[in-house]
């Protein structure tokens, strides 16, 4: 990746940080449904650009850690994990590119990210004897609604206006014409 | 494959140093300055979030009846506030005050901030201001909005934020009083969804809807007479030894973002 590239996706994970800790807490409640977080990161595996999507990760968990207002479980370790989940997922189970392997992936890593929630969770009553906040089942299943119409959006947009996507045929004349 | 192999060992050294600077403190300059600097876009942010907030509400809501509402909600915290240092001066002119010289040099001073964090899990009520320890904050402080309407106090401190529970929260505790009475009559409990609870109130308490509760000044930190609530119902069962009121909070912490904090002056690392 450029160095321009390294900025720009730095300055996208502090504004993605941003907005789930400070943005998300004072827009209206229904808002608390969309995080697009894993999404552009689901993005990032899809274009093959792997470091883009650990470092979205990690810095957009790391602004979270640092000023959240509720207890965030080490959201870094838990995003990181999470994109290391999609890297798999992408390399090995869903190795096309389309809508339908881009909604399989997001499923997996929203999947994984709670699993990985549930872990901390246990962690933190039984080791750390503190509280956290988890959000119910319920939440998260219409978290998970939301997260598959963002990437299909996001990989929509991209197709259309990226053209990174395309399957491209080439024209190549044969011998008979 | 190996790639993946060796990001997961990259990762794992990552997460495993992390918490091992973090544990042994060395981390905690770094998170601090890191904290400094985000503080003030997240107040920013926060900020913007509350407009945003504020317009959608507004959204098919005739102009005219939201001033008014509008109106109506600022004359109710004037008066309330108006209401409270009313018997608290009546209070004081009946009963002859042997602590008074040393209740002018206690006093208390307040430290603005900007709320840069909420809560979004549902039922719980917290934020997170851009004070510190470095302002002098310290836990079990008081923090209050406007002229003494008691909003949640300081129950997590780092050197450049602090985490205030809102009085709504479920976790959270304040012993309460009527207005100037100063003696303590109940206990304030969050109730989730931006409602509280009054309970432990004895039998013989005569407590009625629209009663004001204040803090009772009976907790270390947290001076008498910042208002709580407005009791909005009165549960009374005769066969309790105890009743139980629902508060309504004097103010909507949704739209806040600019709260302070309530420094006693005997504490200021200045004094």
């Amino acid at each position: 990746m450029r160095t321009g590239s390294y900025i720009a996706v730095s300055a996208t994970a502090v504004t993605l940080g941003l907005y789930q800790t400070s943005l998300l807490g004072a827009l209206p409640s229904w808002f608390v449904y969309i995080q697009p977080v894993l999404s552009i990161v689901v993005l990032f595996f899809l274009l093959k650009r792997p470091q883009a999507g650990y470092l979205l990760a990690g810095i957009s968990g790391v602004v979270s850690d640092l000023i959240s207002a509720t207890p965030t479980g080490f959201s870094t370790a838990r995003l990181l994990l999470t994109a290391l989940v999609i890297d798999f997922a992408a390399d090995f189970i869903i190795t096309n590119r389309s809508v339908y392997g881009a909604a399989i992936l997001i499923v997996i890593a929203r999947l994984s990210e709670y699993l990985f929630l549930g872990v901390a969770y246990y962690f933190y009553i039984f080791i750390l004897e503190r509280e956290l906040l988890l959000q119910d089942v319920a939440t998260y299943a219409i978290i998970l609604g939301m997260d598959l119409v963002l990437i299909t959006g996001l990989f929509l947009s991209t197709s259309i206006f990226t053209k990174r996507f395309l399957t491209i045929i080439p024209f190549v004349k044969s011998k008979y014409g | 494959m190996q790639r993946q192999w060796k990001t997961l060992i990259i990762i794992i050294a990552i997460i495993i140093s992390i918490v091992f600077l973090h544990v042994t403190r060395v981390l905690v300059p770094f998170e601090e300055a890191f904290r400094g600097v985000l503080a003030p876009l997240g107040a920013l942010v926060s900020k913007v979030g509350i407009t945003v907030h504020d317009q959608a509400g507004n959204v098919g809501v005739d102009a005219q009846c939201k001033d008014r509402i509008d109106e109506l909600e600022r004359r109710i915290e004037h008066l309330s506030v108006d209401y409270v240092q009313l018997n608290a001066l009546k209070e004081e002119n009946a009963v002859l005050r042997k602590t008074l010289g040393f209740e002018e040099q206690q006093g208390y001073e307040l430290v603005i901030a900007n709320i840069i964090s909420r809560s979004v899990v549902p039922n719980r009520g917290f934020f997170t201001i851009d004070r510190g320890s470095k302002d002098g904050v310290e836990l079990g402080m008081a923090v209050i909005f406007g002229e003494g309407i008691y909003v949640g106090k300081v129950t997590r401190i780092y050197e450049r934020t602090s985490l205030v529970t809102l009085t709504t929260d479920p976790a959270s505790r304040v012993a309460i009083s009527k207005p100037g009475e100063h003696t303590l009559i109940g206990l304030v409990e969050g109730d989730g969804n931006r409602v509280a609870k009054a309970t432990l109130i004895p039998q013989d308490e005569v407590i009625s809807q629209n009663d004001v509760l204040v803090t009772s000044g009976t907790e270390e930190k947290i001076p008498p007479d910042l208002i709580v609530g407005i009791v909005n119902q009165v549960i009374d069962q005769t066969t309790d030894p105890f009743k139980e009121a629902v508060l309504e909070p004097v103010v909507q912490t949704d739209y806040l973002s600019i709260v302070a904090v309530l420094m006693p002056k005997v504490l200021n690392p200045e004094n």
